[in-house]
């Protein structure tokens, strides 16, 4: 069981481009108080992405950002309501946003171990990209 | 060429290299002095009739010449006075127990050892002790000795003193029959005629040493019917419950080591009695095949908690073992090893002193666990040294097999996220892969050495390593390619 103070869950609307929607992504960790700067933090996300592409397994992203913006440890899940075709980007359906304050807080977090060891499993993240609504992919993962 | 331990300490180092090695080395090795190494290289070479065994060479240091030294082992001439105490008491006490129940000459049996009267008094306080430890007895009246007490404790003694003499420690039957020169030519014919006829009915092969064990056994109930010295005593001749039951588990053994009796009694125009077919079908169940025989005995789980003790019990030391094959392969030892010790069965080792000096740790490590298992299974007997060498043996095998575990780091650019679910799949993916810590690019660079020696990182982003580390950049989904990738370095590597 994964700790519901460190996982929660948010529906996407399309939008026009995948900064849209981690900036999306970031209001809500700031409304949560878990990040204290939508634009520093998605700053953070776009540079790690430039770096090389957060693919974890098809149509699923792990954007994630490490630095004091970060309040505490969390994970932000957000289903997308339609499949996306970003630029440059695979079809995506689901983002699993992390945010840890430095590596080891995340390294070191055994609800990231949790969470992590469930999503290397290639059924579940076969299973999360098929479900029909958020309460099916929560159900999934919590 | 006549060496003592010391000596032949520096003949293993010299045969086990191939090149020249300093005295200095070789003091090291021994925990001797440079002069201890000199003095024993001049004393070898002196005792050698065909020339320098060890030769030396300034700068480089000392070689066995290999052909000089099989030359002067094989030549050297094998004299009763250089029997050391404990051989002679065993010389004699074996003529004795041979002899059982007739009585010999004292002066007889001592006449080729040129020994005080003392040392003569001394040897027999000291085999009359040996006998009662057998349930036997030593007589010594009007300068005449004879060994007194039932068969099968004759022959108990006779098979533990050869074993315990070097006349078992032998490396081949060959070398076993050179040891015994009063076994004629037919007799030996004769004997492996039977063991031949054994493998061929049972259709498999005895190995070393156990095919010596038997011929021993064969050779001993030979020598003691033609003597005519087995009392025929209908109350031990009977089988008791679990005789009957053994024989009763292993008809086919005991049909072949019924028809091998037979023949041997025929070739002694005699007829033995039927428990001599029971004492030889003891030696059958108690030897290491060549391939696994379909189960026999009711001792099979006895036999799975001995193995799983020791491989639980033995300190791998962090090196990655087949377990699985090791518990396979021990099993096949352990199995006809607990028939040794329920049928007070002994088979010598003569690698020991070799096992000891090679593998101290493991071999003092086995022996602890030996000793433990007596108490913990309640085993009829104790587990000898010998036992505890060739059970060393397994698990050096499988200790050199294993490769010590790859190191590897993960890495990405922040170190979180992907790297930490990349450990997870590379640790699922490549369970002998010691994963040392997942790490973000400029970690690594700021703290590499930190880390110690890294045989891989398997990386995300781009990296320059330090020496002598490899890097397979794989996508954050590890995916088959990925694996293959990671698959084709650890076959690289260990091509």
């Amino acid at each position: 069981m994964i700790d519901s103070q460190e996982l929660f869950f948010m529906s996407l609307s399309p939008s026009a481009s995948s900064l849209d929607t981690f900036q999306t992504m970031a209001q809500r960790l700031v409304q949560l108080q878990r990040v204290s700067d939508v634009d520093a933090f998605t700053d953070l996300i776009v540079k790690r992405e430039a770096q090389g592409m957060t693919m974890i397994a098809p149509q699923i992203l792990m954007p994630h950002a490490v630095g004091s913006v970060v309040l505490r440890n969390t994970v932000l899940i957000g289903w997308l309501q339609t499949p996306q075709h970003w630029r440059q980007l695979p079809t995506i359906r689901l983002i699993v946003m992390l945010a840890t304050p430095t590596a080891s807080a995340a390294q070191t977090d055994p609800q990231f171990t949790t969470l992590l060891t469930r999503l290397a499993d290639d059924e579940v993240t076969k299973k999360l990209v098929k479900q029909n609504s958020l309460i099916d992919v929560r159900a999934l993962l919590q | 060429m006549q060496l003592n331990d010391q000596q032949q300490g520096l003949i293993d180092i010299l045969l086990r290299q191939n090149d020249y090695i300093t005295a200095h080395k070789l003091s090291e090795v021994t925990n001797t002095s440079t002069k201890t190494i000199y003095r024993n290289v001049r004393s070898i070479n002196d005792s050698s009739e065909s020339g320098d065994v060890i030769e030396a060479v300034r700068g480089r240091g000392y070689r066995l010449n290999y052909d000089r030294y099989i030359y002067e082992r094989n030549t050297s001439v094998d004299n009763t006075l250089d029997y050391s105490p404990i051989e002679r008491r065993n010389r004699i006490l074996l003529e004795l127990l041979f002899n059982a129940p007739f009585d010999l000459n004292v002066d007889r049996l001592y006449e080729h050892y040129y020994v005080s009267e003392t040392v003569i008094e001394n040897d027999i306080s000291l085999m009359n002790k040996l006998a009662l430890s057998f349930g036997l007895v030593l007589k010594h009246r009007y300068r005449r000795l004879s060994i007194t007490g039932p068969e099968p404790n004759i022959r108990q003694a006779i098979r533990n003193t050869i074993n315990k003499g070097d006349l078992m420690d032998k490396e081949s039957i060959d070398d076993f029959i050179d040891d015994f020169h009063e076994l004629s030519s037919f007799d030996e014919r004769f004997l492996i005629a039977q063991l031949e006829y054994l493998e061929r009915s049972l259709k498999l092969t005895i190995p070393y040493p156990y095919n010596i064990n038997i011929f021993s056994h064969l050779y001993i109930l030979m020598s003691r019917f033609r003597e005519g010295k087995v009392v025929d005593d209908p109350e031990q001749n009977r089988l008791t419950t679990d005789q009957k039951a053994l024989t009763e588990r292993n008809p086919k053994f005991a049909e072949v080591a019924r028809e091998i009796i037979g023949k041997i009694g025929r070739y002694l125009n005699t007829t033995l009695p039927a428990i001599e077919d029971f004492y030889l079908l003891q030696y059958m169940v108690s030897m290491r095949y060549d391939r696994e025989l379909p189960s026999t005995t009711h001792e099979d789980q006895l036999v799975d908690q001995l193995v799983v003790f020791y491989v639980d019990g033995f300190d791998f030391n962090g090196r990655a073992v087949d377990r699985t094959a090791l518990v396979a392969d021990l099993r096949n030892h352990i199995k006809p090893m607990v028939n040794r010790l329920k049928n007070g069965i002994s088979v010598a080792n003569h690698l020991l002193k070799e096992i000891g000096s090679e593998y101290p740790e493991e071999l003092a490590q086995v022996k602890q666990l030996s000793s433990e298992a007596q108490t913990k299974f309640a085993l009829p007997a104790a587990i000898s040294a010998d036992e505890s060498g060739f059970i060393t043996l397994y698990f050096a095998k499988y200790l050199e097999q294993a490769k010590p575990a790859k190191r590897i780091l993960i890495m990405c650019a922040s170190g979180v996220g992907t790297s930490q679910l990349i450990r997870v799949k590379v640790q699922k993916a490549f369970p002998d892969l010691d994963v040392v810590a997942v790490v973000s690019k400029d970690g690594y660079l700021k703290h590499a050495a930190d880390y110690g020696h890294i045989d891989l990182i398997i990386t995300t982003v781009n990296v320059t390593p330090a020496e002598d580390t490899s890097v397979v950049m794989v996508s954050a989904m590890f995916t088959k390619a990925d694996r293959d990738q990671v698959a084709n370095w650890i076959e690289r590597r260990d091509s």
